[in-house]
C-alpha cells in the first residue's frame, strides 16, 4: 500500500478485524456484481469504498429516469447512458485503486460459467427469476459464494447462498413462481431506500466473506420490513433433494432459465404439457411417457378384487376409497408427475382431484383406463 | 331486426347481461346442427329452438321405439314405430313456429356429413356412434367450425367444447379411435342425458352469443351420484392424426 492507500483505509487499518492483512486482502479481491441496479448500486458503491481490489459490473441496460428514485450509482444527466460505462466512471471517481470490469451483457447459459470463474465471489441483485436462479446454479457450479438479497415493495431478504456446504437459493425455492403470480418494481413499486438497506447488508457480508471474519449469513435468511423497521431472522438449511446442490444432482449444467421460470417450473419436457391442472392422457401417450428415462409413477385406484384381475405392472395401488387414509404414501411427489388410472377413467379422475386438492399439481388422468391400455398398448391384460 | 312477437317471447334471457336484443339478433342469425336427437340432443334442440336460435339442422334417423320414450323427450308415446325424425320436428314447431327446423332422416356417414356441417355456424355431438363422432371432428376440423361434445353413461357425464384454430385440440387429440369401452347401448337416466343436454344447448349459446367463456379443450366430467364437478384439459397433439401438423 502508498501513502495515500494507508491515508484512504487508515479507518479500516485501525480494526483489528481488517487491519494492513485485511485491506490487501480487500485490495486482491474480486467480486461480481450481477445487475446495477436498487441492490447493485449501492453494494457496488460501498465495495468500491472499501477497495474492493476489483469489480465486474454485469448490466446490460440503460440508465431509465424511473431507477433514480433508488439507484444511487446514477444521476438526472445520466438517463439514457449504459450503465455500466456510468457506474465505471463513479466508481472510480470515489476510488481510483478499483479496476471496473464493464460486462453490458444480459447474463445467459452461455457465458455465466466463463464470467463467473474471474470472480471470487458473486452480489447478486437481480431484478427476476430467471437470472436469479441462474445466478445461484452458476455459483454452485463454480463453488462461488452467492451473496443474494432481494426486494419487494417494503420488503428485503439477504443471505449467504452455496458457501461452506450451506443451502442455495434453489434449496429454500424449487420452483419458480408462475409468471405473473409475483410483481417486479416496475409492476409492485419499491421504496427507494429500501434496496440500499438491502444492497449495502450485501456489500457488508461480501466484506467479511473476503476478510473471513465475523459469522456470515449462512444457514440463516435476514428479512427485513422497512415499514415496521424490523430485521428477522430464519434458520434456513440444504435440502438433500436439491438438484443443483443435494444429493443426486439433477442440474449439472446451466440450463434454459428462460424456459424454467416461463413454464412454472417444470425441469423435465413433458411435464409442459401439465400445470396445475389435470390433465387428459390418451393410453399411448401414458405408454410413452411409462417408458421414458424418468418414467411418472402411475397409480392404480382400483379395488384389491379388481387387481386380482388386471394390473399394469410398475403401478402402485392406492385403492379410491383408502386415498383419504393413504395419500401420505405419495408425499414428496407434490412436483412430481403422476399417472392416475382406474377401469375406465372416472375413478382416476376423482382420485387427481383430491391429490389436486392437497398439493399435487403434475396430475394426469389416463383416459379409458386400464381398459383402453390393454386394448391398445398391452392386449396380455385381460379386460373385465 | 327482432320483432315485438319475438322480444316478447325472449324477453327473460334478454335481460341476461351481455344479450339483450344484439345476442338476441346473434342466436335469430345462427344455425346450429344437432346430430342426433335423442336424450341428449333431442334437449340440446328443445333449448335451442326455445332460445331462438335462428335455424337447427337435425340428423336423426330411424323408428321410435318404446325404450326410447324413458328419455328422448322429443318423442311422444302415440308415435312408436314411425319415423322418429318427424315427432321431432313436430315438437320443436309446436315450442317455437318462429325458427326454421330442418328435420334429416339420416344419421351423419361419410356422404352427408361436409354438407351438414357446412349448413351451420356450431355443431353439438350427441352421436352414439363413436364413429359418427370422428366423422364429424374431421369435418368439423376441416371446416374450422366449434363442436360441442357432449357424452354420459349411467349417472356420468362428460362435455367439452372443441373450438378451431392451430393450438387447439379436437377429439381425436384424446380419442384418435372408438375407445374400448363406448357402447352402443348403456345403463342411463334420462336426467343425466338431459343434464348435459341442456349443458350442450348453453355451450352452443355461448359460441353464438360471445357471451362467458367456452369449455375450448376443458373437459367437465361429474357423476351425478355426488354431483361433484371435475375438470380436466384436453392437450392438442402435433402427431394427432386429424388437427396434427
Amino acid at each position: 500500500m502508498n501513502t495515500a492507500q494507508l491515508e484512504r483505509y487508515s479507518r479500516h487499518l485501525l480494526l483489528p478485524e481488517v487491519g494492513m492483512n485485511g485491506q490487501e486482502k480487500l485490495l486482491a479481491a474480486k467480486v461480481l456484481i450481477v445487475g446495477a441496479g436498487g441492490l447493485g448500486c449501492p453494494s457496488s458503491l460501498y465495495l468500491a469504498a472499501a477497495g474492493v481490489g476489483r469489480l465486474g459490473i454485469v448490466d446490460f441496460d440503460k440508465v431509465d429516469a424511473s431507477n433514480l428514485q433508488r439507484q444511487v450509482l446514477f444521476e438526472t444527466g445520466d438517463v439514457g447512458k449504459p450503465k455500466v460505462d456510468v457506474a465505471k466512471s463513479r466508481i472510480n471517481a470515489i476510488n481510483p485503486d478499483v479496476q471496473v470490469d464493464c460486462h453490458p451483457v444480459r447474463l445467459d447459459s452461455l457465458n455465466a460459467l466463463d464470467l463467473f470463474k474471474e470472480y471470487d465471489l458473486v452480489v447478486d441483485g437481480t431484478d427476476n427469476f430467471a437470472t436469479r436462479y441462474l445466478v445461484n446454479d452458476a455459483c454452485v457450479l463454480t463453488g462461488i459464494p452467492n451473496v443474494y438479497g432481494s426486494i419487494f415493495r417494503f420488503e428485503g431478504q439477504v443471505t449467504v447462498f452455496a458457501h461452506s456446504n450451506g443451502p442455495c437459493y434453489r434449496c429454500l425455492f424449487p420452483q419458480p413462481p408462475k409468471p405473473g403470480e409475483v410483481p417486479n418494481c416496475a409492476e409492485g413499486g419499491v421504496l427507494g431506500v429500501l434496496p440500499g438497506m438491502v444492497g449495502v447488508a450485501q456489500a457488508t457480508e461480501a466484506v467479511k466473506l473476503i476478510l473471513g471474519k465475523g459469522n456470515p449469513l449462512l444457514n440463516r435468511l435476514l428479512i427485513y420490513d422497512a415499514l415496521a423497521m424490523r430485521w428477522k431472522e430464519l434458520k434456513i438449511k440444504s435440502d438433500p433433494e436439491c438438484p443443483v446442490c443435494g444429493d443426486n444432482r439433477s442440474v449439472t449444467e446451466l440450463i434454459d432459465y428462460e424456459k424454467f421460470c416461463g413454464a412454472g417450473g417444470m425441469d423435465e419436457e413433458e411435464d409442459d404439457m401439465c400445470g396445475d391442472e389435470i390433465v387428459q392422457l390418451e393410453v399411448s401417450v401414458a405408454a410413452d411417457m411409462m417408458r421414458s428415462e424418468s418414467p411418472p409413477l402411475l397409480v392404480d385406484v382400483r379395488t384389491d378384487m379388481e387387481l386380482q384381475i388386471a394390473r399394469i405392472s410398475g403401478s402402485k395401488q392406492i385403492e379410491l376409497q383408502e386415498l383419504n387414509s393413504r395419500w401420505q404414501e405419495l408425499d414428496g411427489l407434490q412436483k412430481k408427475p403422476i399417472i392416475l388410472h382406474c377401469h375406465h377413467g372416472m375413478r382416476s379422475h376423482q382420485a387427481a382431484m383430491f391429490l389436486q386438492e392437497r398439493g399435487f399439481s403434475k396430475l394426469y388422468n389416463m383416459a379409458g383406463g386400464i381398459d383402453a391400455w390393454s386394448h391398445k398398448v398391452d392386449p396380455e391384460i385381460p379386460r373385465y | 331486426m327482432l320483432t315485438p312477437a319475438e322480444k316478447a317471447i325472449y324477453e327473460w334471457q334478454m335481460w341476461v347481461p351481455g344479450i339483450g336484443e344484439a345476442g338476441q339478433q346473434k342466436l335469430k342469425e345462427s344455425s346450429v346442427l344437432i346430430t342426433r336427437c335423442g336424450g341428449l340432443g333431442g334437449l340440446v334442440a328443445y333449448e335451442l329452438a326455445a332460445a331462438g336460435v335462428g335455424k337447427l339442422v337435425i340428423a336423426h334417423a330411424g323408428n321410435l321405439k318404446p325404450s326410447d320414450l324413458h328419455r328422448q323427450l322429443l318423442m311422444t308415446s302415440d308415435w312408436v314405430g314411425k319415423p322418429r325424425i318427424d315427432s321431432i320436428v313436430r315438437r320443436l314447431g309446436e315450442l317455437n313456429p318462429l325458427i326454421e327446423v330442418l328435420g334429416i332422416p339420416e344419421n351423419v356417414n361419410n356422404d352427408n356429413v361436409a354438407d351438414l356441417v357446412g349448413q351451420v355456424d356450431v355443431v353439438v355431438d350427441c352421436a352414439p356412434l363413436f364413429e359418427e363422432r370422428l366423422l364429424l371432428n374431421r369435418e368439423t376440423v376441416r371446416q374450422g367450425k366449434p363442436m360441442v361434445e357432449c357424452a354420459m353413461y349411467e349417472l356420468q357425464f362428460h362435455i367439452t367444447t372443441f373450438l378451431p384454430g392451430p393450438e387447439t385440440p379436437c377429439l381425436a387429440c384424446l380419442h384418435p379411435e372408438e375407445p374400448p369401452s363406448w357402447k352402443r347401448q348403456f345403463p342411463v337416466f334420462g336426467a343425466v342425458s338431459g343434464t348435459v343436454g341442456c349443458m350442450g344447448a348453453m355451450e352452443a349459446i355461448k359460441l353464438v352469443t360471445g357471451v362467458g367463456e367456452p369449455l375450448g379443450g376443458r373437459l367437465l366430467s361429474m357423476d351425478m351420484r355426488d354431483f361433484k364437478v371435475m375438470e380436466s384439459l384436453i392437450h392438442r397433439r402435433n402427431d394427432c392424426v386429424v388437427c396434427g401438423n
